[in-house]
């Protein structure tokens, strides 16, 4: 093994470190305490902010940029995506139809 | 086989769908250009096996091809991976009664994608900890595939399809939040906490627009709740 391969092998488990323990320490420690009530109140909010937070402005970012142009399929393709979430409350069926605008839209 | 269980594997694997279609074209799009830097084969896909967080192995082969130093490297992961903390702390309830030698199992298949489908099924349905297993590992293995083909074979998609997929888990997203939503302070929370993120966006690094923002809109729920004595007090679990 060549001394760069080796750096890269010591970077990787440097970067699986501290990668891993922010996904265990929270999950060990706190499904082991009884949560007071505010925080299992405030904790019940979480899952609609978080995802919520992915959405935007991932969504609508082309190349690390927000783009609100007419021209960024993705704006078309969440809207049409959050249509069909409301409309159907169907996951498959989201995923699925804003994967296909998304498609046709970079065709045209 | 008991049909609950049944039950729960079925939904567990149909559940793992989106996820693995837009992974393994991810996964392969890492693949090829971590071998375009210049990394071996075996190490572009070791990466893959022992990290396992898309978007800091991007940004990981990103400063690495351009001199960073390991320390630099390392602590951008730390700091683009840190909003897990906030996942697992809201997954952490629903593992009350899981063996601690399980648990960091389950932590290690936390990503934005395995969480943001898995949450629900915990608020809604009869779920435990061998759907988490399933799932993080269906995902963690399409992962690694899709890192395989791409370091491997070269494997693309073709450009417009590899960027469908990789929308398709925000029209996921997107769905999931939808579902989430059954009243208007929910509502509320997830314009908010969009509304921040992206206003955060502007001059936040790494991803602490996103953790910041996610901390503001559930603490906004939370206070808003006091408030509004007619809405339902929520609880987990």
């Amino acid at each position: 093994m060549n001394v760069e391969t080796e750096r890269l092998i010591f970077i990787f488990l440097g970067m699986a470190a501290v990668t891993y323990f922010p996904r265990l320490i929270p999950l060990v420690a706190l499904s082991r305490i009884e949560l007071p009530r505010v925080i299992m109140r405030w904790l019940a909010y979480l899952p609609v902010a978080i995802l919520s937070a992915l959405i935007f402005p991932g969504a609508i970012q082309r190349a690390g940029a927000i783009d609100v142009s007419l021209g960024n399929p993705g704006i078309w393709a969440l809207l049409v995506s959050f249509g069909v979430a409301i409309k159907t409350r169907n996951l498959i069926l989201t995923v699925v139809v804003g994967g296909v605008v998304m498609y046709l839209l970079q065709l045209i | 086989m008991n049909e609950v269980k049944h039950n729960m594997m079925k939904k567990a694997f149909t559940d793992a769908l989106p996820i693995i279609l837009g992974y393994i074209p991810m996964g392969a799009a890492y693949g090829i250009l971590a071998r375009q830097s210049g990394m071996g084969l075996f190490t572009a896909i070791f990466m893959s096996i022992v990290v396992f967080a898309g978007a800091s192995q991007f940004i990981a082969v990103g400063l690495l091809s351009g001199g960073a130093t390991a320390f630099e490297v390392v602590l951008a992961t730390f700091f683009v991976n840190l909003r897990h903390v906030l996942m697992s702390a809201s997954l952490s309830p629903f593992f009350r009664k899981v063996s601690r030698r399980i648990i960091p199992f389950i932590a290690w298949g936390v990503t934005d994608e395995t969480y943001a489908i898995s949450i629900g099924r915990y608020h809604n349905d009869e779920v435990d900890h061998r759907y988490s297993l399933i799932l993080h590992y269906t995902a963690y293995a399409s992962w690694i595939t899709g890192s395989v083909l791409g370091a491997l074979a070269g494997f693309l998609v073709p450009a417009a399809l590899q960027s469908s997929l990789e929308f398709a888990l925000y029209s996921m997203f997107a769905g999931l939040v939808v579902l989430q939503i059954s009243d208007r302070l929910l509502l509320l929370v997830a314009v908010a906490a969009a509304a921040m993120s992206i206003l955060f966006s502007f001059f936040m690094g790494g991803t602490w627009y996103i953790i910041t923002a996610s901390l503001l809109g559930a603490t906004l729920g939370l206070i808003l709740e006091s408030f509004l004595t007619t809405e339902p007090q929520r609880t987990q679990s």
